[in-house]
């Protein structure tokens, strides 16, 4: 039979009995549209905790250090690779080597330092940090009160909630709410600080590239002087334009401080690291080395690379990709079981299917045997039966992804009303990707097919004497 | 004995071979081929489908025989004129009389072209006129298109107006063959049960 001749017989077949087929039907749309909205959700919940990843710049992140630091914590990588003492330095070269690997967005030193803030002539001492440019997009300063900073070296500086209640002389009452970050900023914002600071000068005459350190290396007392500078005291006026509501304790390596500089600004000051002294014992040269960079990279999925060229430069390295790695596979098995769970009113549907059909050949017994007696062969008979099981696969699968975007969009919806209840901002948690429609569809006919298997085959195998005789 | 011929049943033992070919032996995808090109069936019953126009009905064989649509159409439509039924083509089996039904099996009987009709107690379910009308149907057929038409019947005398060889069956036995003497033999095809 030809393929048109087949639909419409299959048609009109279906229309025959309308009620009975349509809610087969239905039931196929049910099924399909748990489906669809179960994976719906976890898949949105898996998009939105890999886009918070991202954007918390956790998972694109490797931190470097010099394997001549005294902070290694990696027992693998310290012995493996060069020996420390003959290890490169971490300098500004370095930086810019690392830099230009591929796949590597930005390096940026971690210049932090203790140093004395003055506001209104009170001194306050405290950690201070330079932050990237970058960090603007990050999640880490969602909730923070006025603004970022204006720009790569403006003198500004954006202060941590617990810093900005020192200033304030507030003093958290034990068992009391957290402060209110807007209370905090309204008296604080656009107010000056004096930040006062050593700075490192290199003497004249002192090496500045890590190439030309490596020559100091030799042990001759004419070269040590080479390795000088000079530190001054200096004062520097900061404007107050950001508040920030993070936890000075929390685990993002930049947050560590309660004061935030521009981090080009804080570079351009040349503020003395606790490192440089340290590095001045040493043999090492006179250039200023970085404790650590940080290096981000263009997606979670090369920084298992550039950490391994990093590593070949010979310095240590660190990142939590393993967190990410497993958090897939969570994303995985939860998406297995959602997909089971939706797929179990689908198998129910499938029964109804079964059940439609056998019921149509037990009505359409006589059609059956007339069409046999006519030339109609039994894979003829065969394929009209999977034709009609085909039919309502499609139909229920459409409607049900129909159907199945709408639940995900209420849930949605609900969700987010709640969120919106709690104070939290609100968040696509469903998402129905152009294979989900496919794959639910696909997935009905196929579930429809192999119900119609069965019937099809009793049918095909009707004795058309039978058949005939039967009234 | 109708069945085993059209290859709806198979002989328990002994064949059934029909244009040199033994119908026994062949397998249930051939059979159905056999039924569709070689053979064409009337009812007693007549056997349209209720859900089907009078043409839908006609057309159905061809269906099967995968015959253009288009060619469809005008085939089914000359058949139910040649079988008076040109004005009732859009009409389903219900709101059609006995003979009218017959009418149109006998038309989708013919649609393939068999070389074979087989008739089983076509005017059973008549009146005698109308049994009569769709006799003379039969013959004209079997004369203008040159097939062979095997039919059963209770009717002897109806019998004995039209055929060229009767066979008598009993309780599935073979109980007597006469040739019409009237009759000169056209088919060559042998029917043997």
């Amino acid at each position: 039979m030809k393929a048109y001749d087949l639909a419409d017989l299959a048609a009109r077949n279906l229309r025959q009995s309308l009620l009975r087929n349509s809610l087969t039907t239905v039931g196929i749309s049910v099924g399909v549209a748990s489906l669809v909205a179960m994976l719906s959700l976890g898949i949105g919940l898996q998009q939105l905790a890999s886009r918070r990843l991202q954007k918390s710049g956790l998972f694109d992140t490797v931190v470097v250090m010099s394997r001549r630091d005294l902070r290694n914590f990696n027992r693998e990588q310290q012995n493996s690779g060069p020996a420390p003492a003959d290890s490169p330095a971490l300098d500004e070269a370095a930086r810019q080597q690392i830099e230009r690997l591929p796949n590597v967005r930005e390096a940026y030193p971690d210049i932090r330092f203790i140093t004395e803030l003055r506001y209104e002539g009170k001194p306050h001492l405290t950690m201070v940090a330079g932050l990237p440019f970058s960090t603007k997009n990050n999640d880490a300063f969602d909730g923070m009160q006025g603004t970022f900073f204006s720009s790569e070296t403006a003198p500004e500086v954006i202060l941590q909630k617990a810093f900005a209640e020192e200033l304030l002389g507030k003093r958290p009452k034990p068992g009391a709410d957290e402060a209110n970050v807007a209370e905090l900023a309204k008296p604080l914002l656009g107010q000056e600080l004096l930040m006062r600071y050593t700075e490192r000068v290199e003497n004249p005459g002192s090496p500045k590239s890590a190439g030309e350190s490596r020559l100091t290396t030799r042990n001759e007392a004419d070269d040590l002087p080479q390795a000088s500078y000079s530190v001054f005291f200096r004062e520097q006026k900061l404007k107050i334009v950001g508040l920030s509501d993070l936890d000075p304790d929390s685990m993002r390596g930049a947050a560590r401080a309660r004061v935030f500089l521009p981090l080009t600004l804080a570079e351009d000051l040349h503020v003395m690291q606790p490192s440089n002294l340290r590095d001045t014992s040493r043999t090492l040269g006179g250039s200023a080395t970085y404790a650590t960079i940080s290096v981000r990279v263009t997606s979670p999925k090369y920084v298992q690379p550039v950490e391994d060229a990093i590593r070949k430069m010979g310095f240590n390295t660190f990142s939590i990709t393993d967190a990410t790695r497993s958090l897939r596979q969570f994303f995985a098995v939860l998406d297995l079981f959602l997909g089971i769970f939706g797929s179990l009113a689908l198998a129910v549907a499938s029964i109804g299917i079964v059940n439609t059909l056998v019921m149509a050949i037990l009505e359409r017994r006589r059609e059956i045997g007339i069409m046999k007696a006519l030339g109609a062969s039994d894979r003829d008979v065969k394929k009209l039966f999977f034709a009609e099981a085909g039919a309502m696969g499609v139909m229920g699968g459409a409607v049900g992804v129909a159907l199945g975007w709408m639940i995900g969009r209420v849930i949605n919806v609900g969700t987010n009303v709640y969120l919106r209840r709690q104070n939290i901002p609100p968040e696509q948690i469903w998402a129905v990707p152009w294979w989900l429609v496919a794959g639910a569809i696909g997935f009905a006919i196929l579930v429809s097919l192999v119900s119609g298997m069965y019937p099809a085959g009793r049918a095909a195998r009707l004795d058309p004497v039978q058949a005939l005789r039967y009234e | 004995m109708l069945n085993l011929i059209a290859g709806l049943d198979r002989p328990t033992s002994g064949s059934v071979v029909v244009q040199g070919s033994d119908l026994a032996g062949m397998s249930r995808e051939a059979l159905a081929n056999y039924r569709l090109r070689t053979v064409g069936m009337v009812f007693q019953s007549f056997n349209l489908i209720p859900s089907m126009t009078l043409m839908e009905n006609v057309e159905l064989p061809m269906r099967f025989a995968e015959v253009d649509r288009d060619l469809r159409q005008g085939l089914s439509r000359k058949a139910l004129e040649r079988v008076g039924l040109s004005s009732r083509v859009r009409h389903r089996p219900v709101e059609l009389s006995g003979g009218e039904q017959q009418r149109a099996a006998l038309a989708r009987a013919l649609i393939n072209q068999p070389q074979l009709l087989l008739a089983d107690e076509p005017t059973g379910n008549l009146d005698s006129h109308t049994g009569t009308e769709i006799m003379e149907l039969i013959r004209e057929f079997n004369e203008s298109l040159g097939m062979t038409v095997v039919m059963v019947t209770h009717e002897r005398a109806l019998a004995e107006r039209y055929v060229k060889r009767m066979i008598f069956l009993a309780d599935g036995k073979l109980m007597g063959d006469e040739s019409n003497a009237l009759a000169n033999l056209t088919n060559t095809q042998g029917v043997r049960a």
